[in-house]
């Protein structure tokens, strides 16, 4: 297969994947209007939770699917996004603009101290260290009386966005989650496919050979880092007011192991992975416990599952229709994924 | 007064606890030439390298580059500088195409790695450049295919192109025919002296007789100690070389 320089328009967006994403956009502007008129609406709610955690679990992806640093601390930056909205609209700070910047700026800059630390390690070492992290802020978080302690947080209004929104109406806070997971996924989109991405997917490959032709892997990886942990506050903030309470349970490790099970399921170092991980989870969380209380033991069977048969997740149907849809033999091939 | 070598140690020293694993070693690469490195299996040749290209930290001693301190420099910053090393166990972006591989090294030279926004695959002269290494390494054919699914003598070959797309004043190849068959070393030998031609280059060899036809200058590395540097010949008649080196392989 030789290629010509000009001739190269590399990888088209197969018609295929833009008629599914279309599709996918039509019924999520759609939801509301259909939960309602099926009489479902009080699921608007735990679908707007699921975008929320979908927000959070590909911004996990970014470092742990793309780069291949296995974060367990990335409920941290939920939770501290979560907290910082959440003690603004108690002081009554409820311009949204206002508080989200802060949140998403906090984080940020919380996780340009965490990986400044965390990313002189490596392996097992690194997976340790993150989630070292996160516990400190949890338990910061249920020491702090001021900010409820280990009740939490509740606030009593959402945030203001100024524009003709009513605070009270889930269907409006839907669709600004919409508006915000569109985004967040266009950003991981085009980082992932500029120059600065291909540096991310090489880190993945191999980072002593990304320094020796002469990148400096550590800067890179810190990037990565805080625009992940910028994302996880933006997913922390727009939680609280979905919610209306925060607790030190964000901030709590076992956050961050079901932010990592939503990337493994949805796909490993895939745009969509984690939205569809949240998507796949939480319904069989909220399906599964409607009969019984051990749901997370039938999810365990699962996740097994994927991960033995399908290493890329939900990524992998995906990317094995296109190829079909295309008519070439493009099937991706099953690997393993690194520890 | 003279100009300064391209690359010089001076005095460089690595210990692993009890073990020295470089004594004392000062050598000289010239512009323009071919400078071999041999030695027995554990004589410390490749923790040399990564103490040349910046990889290893050394306990002391100092490493300049056109009369540049570059002690202190990390790898990529000596990589920026010119000084870029190979590896004898193959480092490739496995999950990437040939190009890609390659494309890389370019835009890690063009110093462009921190563009967040613009389609990498929009940027043509990107792909050309890499493009052309491949073809200079006789790998075009094999553009699109990923660097995990290529041979290991293919894989050997583009290691060497890796290396050689940041545009190195000096490589230092570690083995660079490590593991592959005579033919394959044939192609690996006519693409060293290819790359001559653009860049100076330190040779880590084991087969002694494309040392001798490659080299301008020898030197011959035993327990860590550089016992001899000189050219082809004087290697061959040292008589130390012989009794530490040569002796055992050609009797």
């Amino acid at each position: 297969m030789s290629l010509h320089p000009h001739q190269s328009s590399p990888n088209p967006v197969p018609l295929a994947q833009t008629l599914g994403v279309l599709a996918i956009l039509i019924l999520a502007l759609a939801m509301p209007f259909l939960l309602d008129k099926i009489g479902l609406d009080y699921y608007l709610g735990s679908l707007t939770k699921m975008m929320i955690y979908g927000i959070a679990a590909c911004s996990l992806n970014l470092i742990l699917g793309y780069a291949g640093l296995v974060s367990f601390g990335h409920a941290a930056y939920m939770g501290i996004g979560a907290y910082a909205v959440g003690i603004l609209i108690s002081q009554g700070q409820v311009n949204a603009w206002v508080d989200i910047s802060f949140s998403v700026l906090l984080c940020a800059f919380l996780a340009l101290l965490m990986g400044f630390i965390c990313l002189r390690t490596k392996g097992v070492y690194f997976i340790m260290i993150t989630l070292a992290f996160a516990q400190m802020l949890y338990y910061l978080s249920n020491s702090i009386k001021a900010f409820g302690g280990d009740e939490g947080l509740s606030i009593k209004s959402r945030l203001d966005f100024g524009i003709q929104l009513s605070q009270k109406s889930d269907v409006h806070l839907y669709f600004l989650v919409l508006i915000f997971l569109i985004l967040s996924l266009y950003l991981i989109h085009r980082i992932m496919n500029s120059k600065f991405g291909q540096v991310i997917k090489a880190i993945k490959d191999d980072d002593v050979r990304v320094d020796s032709i002469g990148i400096h892997a550590f800067k890179y990886k810190l990037a990565i880092f805080v625009i992940a942990g910028a994302l996880g506050g933006l997913a922390g903030a727009l939680m609280v007011n979905q919610q209306k309470y925060v607790s030190p349970n964000l901030l709590h490790w076992t956050q961050s192991g079901t932010l990592m099970v939503m990337v493994i399921l949805g796909g490993v170092g895939t745009l969509s992975g984690g939205l569809w991980g949240a998507l796949l989870l939480l319904t069989l969380e909220s399906v599964i416990s409607e009969y019984t209380l051990h749901w997370q033991f039938f999810v365990g069977w699962i996740l097994l599952a994927v991960i033995l048969m399908a290493p890329k997740g939900l990524a992998s149907f995906s990317a094995l229709w296109s190829a079909r849809s295309k008519g070439r033999d493009q099937v991706p091939k099953v690997k393993t994924i690194k520890p | 007064m003279s100009s300064p070598p391209l690359f010089e140690a001076r005095h460089l020293i690595k210990r692993y606890g009890q073990l020295v694993a470089t004594q004392d070693v000062s050598l000289i690469v010239k512009a323009n030439e071919i400078h071999a490195l041999i030695g027995p299996n554990g004589a410390g040749k490749t923790t040399l390298v990564g103490q040349l290209s910046g990889q290893i930290a050394s306990d002391s001693g100092e490493v300049f580059f056109r009369g540049e301190n570059i002690t202190a420099q990390r790898i990529d910053e000596r990589v920026k500088k010119g000084v870029v090393r190979s590896y004898q166990i193959t480092r490739l972006f496995k999950s990437f195409s040939c190009l890609d591989n390659v494309a890389l090294s370019v835009q890690a030279r063009q110093g462009s790695s921190f563009s967040f926004w613009s389609n990498i695959n929009k940027d043509l002269q990107l792909r050309e450049e890499a493009l052309d290494i491949l073809h200079l390494i006789g790998l075009s054919g094999k553009s699109n295919v990923l660097a995990a699914d290529l041979s290991h003598a293919e894989q050997r070959i583009l290691e060497l192109g890796v290396a050689y797309a940041t545009h190195p004043q000096l490589l230092l190849l570690d083995e660079p025919m490590a593991g592959t068959g005579p033919q394959e070393s044939e192609l690996i030998i006519s693409l060293i002296e290819k790359l001559r031609l653009n860049a100076s280059i330190f040779l880590i060899e084991h087969d002694m007789d494309t040392v001798f036809r490659l080299a301008d200058r020898i030197s011959v590395l035993v327990n860590g100690a550089l016992i001899a540097t000189g050219s082809p010949e004087e290697i061959r008649s040292d008589p130390q070389v012989k009794i530490a080196y040569l002796g055992d392989e050609h009797t």
